[in-house]
């Protein structure tokens, strides 16, 4: 019953953003899976799809502060997570939060900084916490990055390495919308944007309690096998260069925790697995060079192994 | 049976099922003594259009039964239908027949009986087409098994299958077509956007099967690759079939005058022609020809009459023997001329001045009674047994008469070269005459001639008969093998003439030097005569499985010291020969009483058939038996293990009937798959639950009842 409850605040959320990002509801539920698996999601799209307008409708949904950080070549990792000024009436370091020490955070078009910015950023992305003048600062709680990347534009970016792309729980892609999606997105802004009339669905307190409780959501065995078989696929498939991690398997995993949970589940079933494995790892995944010529992405191998590999079947034992 | 939609398509396509299936029907009154086939036709039309109109049960089971009453009524009664006598008449066939059934006396059976259950039958087939036409929409079983049975018509009985097969082909392809189009509307259901789809679909098929056909039907016809294979077959199976089923000429054994057109196959016969007894004699001999010419033998020589036939020169110890011919009632008359063995001498008829004829060159002894040719019923005759010297045979000279090479060497202008070629290499080695003729008999006597009475080939216009027998069919009678011996020891210069006449006949013992032959229409034989200068024409046995009664090792052994131990073992060669060859003779009379014995019909037909329709039932109601296994096995689903197991059962009858789960696909995907397919939800249901038992990890209180209500449903619905 409880799970019950707390979907349908799930579910007021979901409602609450579609009001303002408009036929993107896939891409929503897979944002607040990332919230709730208290990972990070890494958009990659053209501007002007919706990205920043996601963000914010999350934000405002679960009554967090958003903060944009809007990435530069010149950006410095100060500028991301803070730095320590000295105040000279109180003779002493005070230090001023960095747009990172923020429940919500868009950093948009990442990709155009330096990699010293970038790693700044990525730290905190994984550690949960920032070291500032060698003061390690725990970062707020929930905390959810929604970076952006621009793959039209390649001049004077820093593409991020795969090590770091390893951080990110999705890698998601926006899309743009269809001809009624469109005339409905025209409709609604024709005289005041809806973001400025969402308000609060879900407390931050709800959602920590809820990342809590997706960690509780059994994984049979037969799920464990069919994330291990699909991931040892892309360690051997002939295109891929790089397989998935283990650290790629653990992400799965809690995904699809999360996102059984998002659909009112106490527990996960393959079709979790089958639909998260796309999104989560996909940029996991380094391909034969010579094949990121033929349009092939990481997505397309992932789909191929999905849909030749045998999903295991739990409780076969007792048919024996 | 599901109602489906009766729409002129299918009326089409069922019609041409009754087509095809009126193709089983057309040859049987060629290979059966099935009469009134039109009738049949008339009722299984009928019966097609009975169960097309997809009745209720109890009108199609009422019109059927009627139909087929009224056809019978039409064949065989003379009654008023439905009056009380042809009720009775009807009923009296019925039981008397049924007890028959019942005691296996399937021969007692009667025509009408028969023609019922042929009706059954039909009426049984319009049923299946309906089903495999209409409900699966599968007709490739069907069509092949039309094509074979219209190749085995055609093969194996005097059928002409050659038009038939194309018009299965083109109406079999036709209605596959159209059957591909409903499965692919069925299946892919997106696909009939537009109805002119449809008639391109038709248009395009029949235009490819126009093409095809044609194509087909202009093309160069490749040969046979076996010339037949109903022989083939007998020789490996190693059955001896009643000949006469064959679409070849087929004659009676006998003795026959005419001989210009040799081959074919023949009846073993045996009524007796003459008996006769007294002393040793060989083969009985009627009269000798000269001419080969192609395809049988004639004769051009003068006639010549001498009092006594004089085969043999003086050289040739004869012994004078005397035996006594009676012929048989049935061949009263038909002789006018005398058989005997050896060179004759002399014949009497009793109570008769009859004056004997020899033609010099042919042996025909005609008998004349003042001046008019008399056949007469008991003779009696004088001839001489001949012991002929091999050595003088090998010493003879080949300084040949002039009336002999005149007549005796002659061979067809058009005849194959191959014939010489061969008599050239067998007779290559041998210096002597003799040596030669024996080389050539045998070569004969090799294993890849084989005797045999039926199903022998005649040869085409344009075809040699010694060629076909020699390097074709290798399988003959005597008279493959005496024309092939005279006509290939011509080719060498050997003069030769084709004798025909009688074995010995059947020999019993009648008194101290006395035997009794008794010489059947089976007996009747051709071999040949081979002129030696010095000696004579000597007769020579060729045919495989025959010996000669000129056993030559009577003779053999009076010259004992020019005896070479390889002659012996030759002898003894011959001997054993002798005793196989005289087995196979007896075999072939056996056979003829075998087949007569053995037509109390045997058994295993009737078992390997039972076993045939019982699996085709159980292939046919395979589904019904095992959901009806499935359902009462899990019948009290109470715990997770039997739901599983229940539930994993249903997923092997799904995959039984054709609805595997994909790689790839989860249970979700797969049971929503099924849903839609089956347009119902149970399947998601079933496996919601199953997700909750194995995926959930805390198996909970399940309302078993319902569950194992929706799973009995979705197994009813699998199948139909």
């Amino acid at each position: 019953m409880k799970v019950e409850t707390e979907r349908s605040g799930l579910q007021q959320v979901i409602e609450n953003i579609e009001r303002v990002v408009v036929g993107k509801r896939e891409e929503i539920e897979l944002s607040l899976t990332a919230l709730l698996a208290k990972g990070h999601v890494l958009l990659e799209d053209v501007p002007g799809v919706g990205k920043t307008m996601m963000v914010r409708a999350i934000a405002r949904s679960i009554g967090a502060d958003f903060k944009r950080i809007q990435f530069t070549p010149d950006l410095l990792p100060s500028d991301v997570s803070g730095v320590s000024i000295y105040n000279q009436k109180t003779q002493s370091f005070e230090f001023r939060e960095g747009p990172v020490m923020s429940n919500v955070v868009l950093a948009d078009e990442i990709n155009r900084t330096s990699p010293k910015t970038q790693s700044s950023l990525l730290e905190a992305l994984e550690e949960g916490s920032v070291t500032i003048d060698g003061r390690t600062r725990d970062l707020e709680q929930p905390f959810f990055v929604m970076a952006t990347q621009n793959p039209i534009e390649y001049g004077g970016t820093y593409p991020l390495p795969e090590a770091q792309l390893d951080r990110f729980l999705f890698k998601l892609k926006m899309g743009y919308p269809t001809y009624e999606e469109e005339l409905s997105v025209l409709k609604r802004v024709e005289q005041n944007h809806p973001i400025q009339e969402l308000h609060e669905v879900l407390s931050l307190e709800d959602i920590l309690k809820m990342q809590e409780q997706v960690s509780s959501v059994y994984v049979d065995d037969a799920v464990k096998q069919y994330i291990i078989s699909i991931v040892n696929e892309t360690r051997t498939h002939r295109d891929v260069q790089l397989g998935v991690s283990p650290r790629g398997s653990i992400a799965l995993m809690k995904a699809s925790q999360a996102f059984a949970f998002l659909k009112g589940r106490e527990y996960v079933v393959p079709d979790d697995i089958k639909h998260l494995a796309p999104v989560a790892l996909s940029h996991r995944i380094i391909l034969r060079s010579d094949l990121q010529m033929v349009e092939k992405d990481g997505e397309d191998v992932i789909r191929d192994i999905l849909s030749t590999l045998r999903v295991p079947l739990a409780g076969k034992e007792m048919v024996q | 049976m599901q109602r489906t939609k009766q729409t002129p398509k299918i009326f089409l396509m069922y019609m041409i099922g009754y087509l095809l299936l009126m193709e089983w029907l057309i040859p049987l009154p060629e290979v059966t003594n099935t009469g009134y086939v039109p009738v049949f036709m008339a009722a299984a039309g009928f019966f097609f259009l009975v169960m097309f109109l997809q009745f209720p049960w109890w009108v199609t089971l009422l019109l059927t039964a009627g139909g087929m009453l009224f056809s019978i009524h039409s064949i065989f009664l003379d009654e008023t239908l439905f009056s009380i006598q042809w009720w009775q008449a009807l009923y009296i066939e019925g039981t008397t027949n049924i007890s028959y059934m019942l005691e296996g006396r399937w021969y007692g059976m009667s025509d009408m009986f028969r023609s019922f259950l042929f009706m059954l039958l039909l009426s049984i087939m319009s049923y299946l087409l309906y089903f495999w036409i209409v409900q699966a929409r599968r007709i490739l079983f069907f069509f092949l098994f039309t094509v074979i049975y219209i190749g085995v018509m055609d093969t194996f009985f005097v059928y002409d299958g050659t038009t038939a097969v194309i018009r299965v082909f083109v109406l079999g392809f036709i209605l596959m077509a159209l059957l591909q189009w409903d499965r692919l509307v069925y299946y892919y259901p997106g696909a009939v956007q537009s109805r002119f789809v449809w008639f391109r679909w038709t248009m395009l098929a029949l235009f490819l099967l126009a093409c095809s056909t044609a194509v087909g039907l202009l093309l160069p016809k490749a040969e046979p690759q076996w010339p037949d294979p109903v022989p083939f077959l007998e020789r490996t199976a190693g059955i001896e079939t009643p000949a006469g089923s064959g679409g070849e000429t087929v004659q009676k054994i006998g003795y026959g005058e005419n001989d210009e057109q040799l081959g074919g196959g023949f009846e073993m016969d045996e009524t007796p022609v003459f008996t006769a007894s007294g002393g040793d004699v060989g083969y009985w001999r009627g009269e000798s020809k000269n001419v080969y010419t192609g395809r049988g033998w004639e004769s051009n020589t003068p006639e010549r009459p001498s009092p006594v036939s004089g085969f043999y020169d003086d050289s040739v110890e004869t012994t004078q023997q005397n035996v006594t011919v009676q012929i048989a009632q049935e061949h009263a008359g038909a002789f006018d001329f005398a058989f005997y063995p050896g060179s004759l001498q002399d014949i009497e008829v009793p109570n008769q001045n009859v004056s004997l004829e020899v033609d010099r060159y042919t042996g025909r002894a005609s008998t004349t009674a003042a001046g008019e040719p008399l056949a007469p019923r008991r003779y009696e005759l004088t001839y001489g047994y001949p012991e002929f010297s091999i050595e003088q045979m090998q010493s003879a000279s080949t300084n040949d008469p002039q009336y002999i090479e005149d007549y005796f060497l002659g061979l067809p202008d058009d005849l194959p070269s191959s014939i010489r070629e061969q008599a050239d290499e067998i007779t290559s080695g041998e210096n002597n005459r003799y040596d030669k003729v024996r080389a050539v008999e045998r070569y004969f006597n090799s294993p890849e001639f084989t005797y045999d009475t039926s199903n022998i080939a005649v040869p085409e216009q344009g075809e040699d008969y010694v060629e076909q027998f020699l390097f074709d069919t290798q399988r003959g009678y005597c008279d493959n093998f005496s024309t092939s011996m005279a006509v290939m020891l011509r080719t060498v210069g050997i003069p030769t003439r084709w004798v025909k006449g009688f074995t010995k006949g059947s020999e019993s013992q009648a008194g101290e030097n006395s035997t009794v032959y008794e010489v059947t229409s089976a007996n009747a034989h051709s071999w040949v005569e081979v002129y030696f200068p010095g000696t004579g024409w000597v007769p020579f046995e060729p045919t495989r499985g025959f010996s000669s009664e000129f056993d030559y090792s009577q003779q053999e052994n009076t010259e004992e010291n020019n005896e070479t131990p390889e002659r012996e073992e030759e002898q003894q060669e011959q001997q054993q020969d002798t005793e196989e060859e005289e087995q196979q003779q007896n075999q072939e009379e056996n056979d003829t009483q075998a087949a007569a014995s053995s037509s109390g019909m045997p058994k295993w037909p009737f078992i390997a058939g039972g076993v045939l329709v019982l699996a085709a039932l159980l292939y046919v109601f395979r589904f019904t038996i095992i959901k009806k296994g499935m359902l009462l096995r899990f019948r009290h689903t109470k715990d997770a293990a039997s739901f599983t197991r229940a539930f994993y059962s249903l997923l092997r009858l799904l995959r039984h009937a054709g609805f595997d789960r994909r790689d790839g696909e989860t249970l979700r995907e797969y049971g929503k798959r099924m849903d839609e397919w089956f347009a119902v939800n149970d399947m998601s249901t079933l496996v919601h639950e199953y997700e909750k038992i194995h995926y959930g990890g805390r198996p909970k209180k399940e309302n078993w009842d319902h569950i194992t209500a929706v799973w009995a449903k979705m197994v009813h619905r699998i199948g139909t």
